[in-house]
């Protein structure tokens, strides 16, 4: 009994893993063809560092204005594009199941929490340092999802942001 | 019944005598506690060691919220902040990685025991005018729940709890 149990909640993480890793309206950009463009909201996550929102704060991002607008729960972050001194790109991944069930997963029998925890989507990660009014560095981290940060980074850059990484496109072009 | 006395008395007085010792010996410490008004955190230095921009980052955050938390008689000042020029007693706090095994995540949860993320930083305090105060080694690790950013959270705390308790503000013993 338990172990169809288990074998019936590997059987459905994979399958949400499989839903969830390869967005059907997402397709990640290849270096050459990033092109700025009129930014829509983006799902993301504040890990750390945005003042005034706690870490790991679900909500949106977009580039508006010559700003960066963080929006969650009604309360909106912004940062100036020209104070931003370095905004850098990444890549990570994370598990399916996050949590508090996560967590329970852990207990499953058979040992399937550790097949549970192979379950895993990338993520993109978006990290920039920014000056305040008094020169104060400060960092930020936003994961969100894949493919999803190097249209962000460009926007960034071309509304006065600075970067110490090349982007994608001269990388590219550099490479030729 | 006499024994039982005995040894009951002399289990109270040993741990009696185990739980004062660190605090007399924390006591005579205070003092050698370092002076200063306030800390200024410069960005974590990465230029020997590739470091992802993300870990630098949450290491220069998660230091400066745990120092805010754990050193609250010092007023925390961040990198580039004007208003440090003018702050007598200032302490510059230099950060270096000097040395970086990014693990993952997933070979933790899978395996238990493989998978540790450590990062060891090279922190140099020093006077506003260069003169060093203090340096040590502080390390960072997640071995087992979390992802590798817990690593930078584990080293803030180690890293805050060294100025807490090296550092005492001014007029104060």
């Amino acid at each position: 009994m338990l172990r169809a149990l288990s074998v019936i909640v590997i059987c459905g993480t994979a399958a949400m893993a499989s839903s969830q890793s390869n967005p059907p309206n997402e397709t990640r950009s290849s270096p050459a063809t990033v092109v700025p463009q009129q930014q829509t909201p983006t799902k993301s996550t504040a890990i750390i560092g945005l003042d005034g929102v706690k870490e790991k704060t679900a909500g949106t991002l977009n580039v508006k204005d010559g700003k960066l607008c963080f929006v969650h729960s009604g309360n909106k972050s912004q940062i100036s594009a020209a104070a931003i001194a370095d905004v850098v790109t990444g890549e990570d991944s994370q598990r399916v199941i996050r949590g508090t069930l996560g967590t329970l997963s852990m207990f499953a029998p058979y040992e399937s929490g550790r097949a549970i925890s192979m379950l895993r989507s990338k993520i993109d990660i978006l990290t920039i340092q920014y000056r305040d009014d008094d020169g104060g560095l400060h960092g930020v981290i936003f994961t969100m999802p894949v493919g999803a940060a190097e249209p962000i980074k460009q926007e960034l850059i071309t509304q006065g942001a600075h970067t110490t990484i090349q982007t994608a496109a001269v990388a590219a072009r550099g490479k030729q | 019944m006499t024994n039982f006395f005995r040894i009951t008395m002399c289990s109270c007085l040993f741990a009696m005598l185990s739980l004062a010792g660190p605090r007399l010996h924390a006591q005579r410490k205070d003092t050698e506690k370092i002076k200063a008004s306030a800390l200024k955190v410069e960005m974590i230095q990465s230029d020997q060691i590739a470091v992802p921009a993300a870990f630098q980052v949450a290491v220069y955050e998660n230091l400066i919220q745990q120092l805010g938390k754990k050193a609250s008689f010092l007023h925390v000042y961040r990198d580039g902040d004007r208003d440090a020029a003018s702050v007598p007693n200032l302490v510059v706090l230099h950060t270096t990685v000097s040395r970086f095994k990014e693990g993952s995540e997933e070979m933790r949860q899978v395996t238990t025991v493989a998978g540790a993320t450590s990062i060891t930083i090279h922190c140099r305090f020093t006077s506003a005018d260069g003169k060093l105060l203090l340096e040590k080694d502080v390390n960072g690790k997640v071995r087992f729940f979390g992802d590798n950013r817990k690593a930078t959270y584990d080293f803030a705390k180690k890293a805050s709890a060294v100025v807490s308790d090296k550092f005492s503000a001014n007029g104060q013993s």
